[in-house]
């Protein structure tokens, strides 16, 4: 009798230790949990600094999460690597400051969203003023027009009809600082090319969108199952508008629907960083989704442009990219011994085919780095 | 007589019916396929220098298409140097910029670019320009010298003869 009250105890338990995360996730609260270490650090004007990220789901399901950062001093900027993953992920915040940068304490808050939920975590910063001459200093990209970089994503890859799409992104300068109160324009087309959904929409104090819809209202009497675009435009007076599209699928789709989940920089050793030396070598892994139907021979790209937007090269890899599966691709890379001190972009891209044969990108995105 | 005039009136609603549907269809065809056109502002370019892309993406009527993305290729003579995805904007346009690098090859540079929207059929083009290296430049301007040089040389002498 004893043995069978403890057993029933002991399952009860178990079950209940399973349940309870996804019970107390209810859809109010947050279901993300993000830790950021250490609690603070102090740096010179002109130094560099590296926070540690852990981001977790606080449900059973992964969810895809952008990061971003509020509350950094004028004249710094903070680099994510890698800016967003699926659940769990680790991530790490460099953030660079110039010479320029007022001393004092911050407090730095840490942003996970996902879908229209997020969930932050503080640190803080303190920069004192600098007592000897800096020898190097950052040089800021020199671009030949003012742009905006937006991208968009949403919070699943594959939906079903009465369900919920939520789409959230971030507009940004070209020095990668965050843009509040910009107009987003988001569009998203079904497979046969008709818009099922419009809406216009502004950045907030984070630089992040949100906007949503269900599946079941769109307004149009005919279903078609397939891969669906979103399309977002920023605008701004003053700068060139920024383009991005993501793209989803509900029930199954006959074409491809590509991904990128996300873009990290290593070095040789694997260690995930973001602010390298000259003559140094780095690896850019490269992760994608496919949750569409399989593409045979896919193109994934990376270009690398330095602080002056010159493309210093350009690598590919050709590969299946299977229905449902994800693809981690890595490519080397040297810094020149000579190059350039400053915001290095590596620009992702996933195409059917090269281009001069015919083919188009299905993706794009990019990942930021320093040369110090 | 009253049977060939109802003959007549069912091939002419036929013939109306056809017409009708090859109209609609030729409609929707023309208005699926996209048309790309590029060009550039200059045909030579020095290394170092920005080349800039403009170009238009209508559809088979003539519209202007909004939205469409354009994969951009960019081939120099040692291979591929440059990619770039754009979108159209509201009036069909879009245009691209990038700097060749300074180490760049001499010769001809080929820009594939292939517009795409859902619902439509892809369209492609290219277009090409001339790098001159740098190296190419000093030659050009040393030889320009020289010949100067020699030029002056053969005035002066001429003059003193």
């Amino acid at each position: 009798m004893k043995q069978k009250i403890f057993a029933t105890t002991y399952l009860t338990l178990f079950i209940l230790s399973i349940m309870l995360p996804t019970i107390l996730a209810n859809e109010n609260e947050s279901p993300l949990l993000i830790r950021v270490e250490p609690s603070y650090r102090a740096i010179k004007a002109g130094e560099t600094t590296i926070y540690s990220i852990k981001v977790e789901s606080l449900t059973r399901f992964p969810q895809i999460v952008m990061l971003k950062v509020n509350g950094l001093p004028e004249n710094s900027i903070g680099i994510f690597t890698p800016e967003k993953g699926r659940t769990p992920f680790k991530s790490k915040l460099t953030i660079i400051t110039t010479i320029q940068t007022p001393a004092g304490a911050y407090e730095i808050t840490i942003i996970a969203i996902s879908g229209d939920k997020e969930e932050g975590a503080k640190t803080a910063l303190i920069v004192n003023q600098l007592e000897t001459t800096i020898t190097s200093t950052i040089t800021t990209s020199t671009l030949i027009t003012r742009t905006l970089y937006v991208n968009v994503q949403t919070d699943k890859t594959s939906y079903n009809q009465n369900e919920t799409v939520k789409i959230f992104g971030s507009v940004q300068d070209q020095f990668r600082n965050p843009l509040t109160s910009i107009e987003v324009s988001i569009q998203v087309v079904n497979p046969s090319g008709n818009i099922v959904h419009s809406a216009l929409t502004k950045t907030n104090s984070l630089g992040i969108y949100f906007d949503n819809f269900t599946i079941g209202e769109l307004g149009y009497s005919i279903f078609i199952p397939g891969t669906y675009t979103v399309f977002v435009t920023a605008s701004k007076e003053g700068y060139l508008d920024g383009y991005a599209h993501a793209s989803f699928i509900i029930g199954e789709a006959n074409i491809p629907s590509i991904n990128f989940v996300n873009v990290n920089i290593t070095d040789l050793n694997g260690e995930i960083k973001s602010e390298f030396a000259q003559g140094e070598a780095l690896i850019i892994w490269v992760t994608v989704e496919n949750s569409g139907a399989t593409l045979e021979k896919a193109y994934v790209w990376v270009e690398i442009d330095d602080p002056n937007t010159t493309p210093l090269g350009v690598y590919f890899n050709i590969g299946d990219l299977e229905n449902g599966k994800i693809k981690t691709i890595g490519f080397s890379f040297t810094i020149s011994a000579n190059a350039y001190k400053g915001v290095y972009v590596a620009k992702a891209f996933v195409s059917n085919d090269l281009i001069s044969k015919g083919g188009k990108f299905l993706a794009s995105t990019d990942a930021v780095f320093i040369v110090n | 007589m009253v049977y060939g005039k109802q003959l007549f009136k069912h091939i002419a609603f036929l013939a109306l019916v056809l017409l009708s549907i090859s109209l609609i269809v030729n409609k929707a065809y023309s208005a699926e396929t996209l048309f790309i056109s590029a060009s550039l502002s200059k045909e030579s370019y020095n290394a170092g220098e920005s080349i800039k892309i403009d170009g238009i993406v209508k559809d088979g009527l003539g519209n202007p298409v909004s939205g469409a993305s354009i994969s951009i290729q960019v081939d120099a003579p040692s291979g591929i140097i440059h990619l770039a995805l754009v979108y159209s904007a509201q009036d069909g346009t879009f245009t691209h910029e990038f700097k060749i690098p300074q180490n760049a090859d001499a010769g001809t540079y080929i820009i594939h670019l292939t517009a795409s929207k859902q619902g439509y059929f892809d369209a492609t083009t290219q277009i090409s320009c001339l790098v001159v290296a740098e190296f190419n430049r000093l030659t050009v301007t040393f030889l320009s010298l020289t010949i100067a040089l020699i030029l002056i040389t053969m005035f002066k002498r001429s003059k003193k003869l």
